[in-house]
């Protein structure tokens, strides 16, 4: 810069001033190209870069509110697809429903589990029909598989149901095919058996068992079960039966009141 | 090596006009950076370093609006010049003259940009922009000063605030 102050010493000075206002005089003329030349080189040299850094930034931070908008509405087509899904496997649940018929002198009184309890296993569950509807204790519980259990309790909305798989509950049954009687019952080591079939009885594989009616709480002929298995123990005089309940209890949803035609 | 320093400066100002003058506006309101970098210039320095860097500097601020570019060189260099002979007549050298003299220059390179830029809207913007911007200006000038300018001077002296 000190040839710069060296041209500024005296009359020099007053020239390159003169120069200087010129010279911006002559960027005011809109004719001449000169300030877009220079505007180009001042672009080109000075501003890129900065600009390139601007704009990778801004495309950066768009690219991360396009990634959250498209993160909320994959969350949302997720649950509205999971509710489709839902309504697909209800309907299919619902269509095997409208086939199913009670048995006579009995009617249907639909209801919804909305919890179940149990450990390990579901043993209750609480479905939302109550006295208002008209439920009563020891009504029997089905759906289109079977037997599901009976009310113990009743509420002003709402009322619990006592599943099959709940080692206290007894059902009084019948081996659909040789009419043997004995009683269903749940034991945590074995699952769902069939006790009291004397030994000499004729049950093998397969073999259905239903509801026999003894005992005036279960109306005859509901599905319990399939035998799976059948031991001969010595020195016992009742079979061993174990069988595959008819209904899933883990997956209860819709269900029926069983409740007999007055 | 004072040029390389000058280039800095070009380059902040680009700098400026390009990302810093936007991230700091606030209601529309910016800061005129050039104005303080080339004023400082004028404060600080000899002439000639004075109006060169006032060329270069209007250049470069104006390089997105090249129908201003001629307008804004002139502007630079007489306003430099006019804050240089200011400053070697009456001889400034407390920080608050100094001071006051950057703020009289942005507040009149505003107000030479806007009647040059909206000449028929002025007096709103003036009170809507000019005047706002030329505090805010100065606000920043004063931290500028104070931080960076009067540490420089105190560890040259040696003067322990």
């Amino acid at each position: 810069m000190s040839w710069i102050s060296g041209f500024f010493r005296g009359s020099s000075r007053k020239l390159h001033l003169i120069l200087i206002l010129l010279f911006g005089i002559a960027l005011c003329i809109p004719s001449l190209p000169l300030a877009m030349y220079i505007s180009e080189g001042i672009l080109q040299t000075f501003y890129l870069p900065f600009a390139t850094i601007k704009n990778s930034v801004e495309d950066l931070r768009h690219v991360h509110v396009e990634n959250s908008r498209l993160r909320e509405s994959l969350v949302d087509a997720n649950v509205k697809l999971s509710m489709l899904e839902e309504a697909g496997r209800e309907n299919i649940r619902l269509r095997a429903v409208l086939g199913f018929e009670p048995p006579t002198g009995y009617s249907l009184l639909p209801a919804r589990v909305i919890a179940v309890t149990g450990d390990r296993i579901p043993m209750q569950a609480v479905i939302n029909r109550g006295y208002l509807d008209g439920v009563a204790l020891n009504e029997p519980i089905i759906n289109e598989e079977g037997l599901l259990g009976k009310v113990v309790s009743v509420s002003h909305s709402f009322s619990t149901v006592q599943l099959l798989t709940d080692p206290t509950n007894r059902v009084a049954v019948r081996i659909s095919e040789s009419r043997e009687m004995g009683i269903a019952k749940y034991v945590m080591s074995q699952g769902l058996i069939v006790d009291n079939v004397p030994y000499q009885g004729d049950v093998k594989q397969g073999d259905l068992v239903v509801s026999s009616g003894l005992g005036g709480l279960y109306p005859p002929g509901l599905v319990v079960g399939t035998v799976i298995a059948v031991e001969r123990p010595k020195q016992e005089p009742f079979l061993s039966i174990r069988l595959a309940p008819a209904a899933d209890f883990n997956s209860l949803d819709e269900l029926f009141i069983l409740r007999e035609k007055k | 090596m004072r040029a390389i320093g000058y280039l800095l400066y070009l380059v902040l100002i680009a700098f400026h006009e390009v990302i810093f003058r936007g991230a700091t506006s606030i209601a529309g309101v910016s800061i005129n950076l050039p104005a303080i970098i080339v004023f400082s210039v004028a404060l600080f320095r000899s002439e000639a370093e004075t109006v060169w860097f006032a060329l270069a500097a209007a250049l470069v601020m104006s390089a997105g609006t090249p129908l201003s570019m001629g307008f804004q060189v002139l502007a630079m260099v007489l306003i430099s010049l006019a804050i240089y002979h200011a400053r070697e007549q009456l001889n400034v050298e407390a920080l608050v003259t100094q001071l006051a003299m950057l703020i009289v220059g942005v507040l009149i390179h505003n107000s030479l940009t806007l009647a040059f830029t909206k000449p028929s809207d002025f007096w709103f913007q003036m009170a809507r922009f000019t005047l706002p911007g030329t505090i805010y200006t100065g606000a920043v000038a004063y931290l500028i000063y104070t931080v960076i300018i009067g540490r420089f001077s105190s560890r040259r002296s040696g003067v322990s605030y």
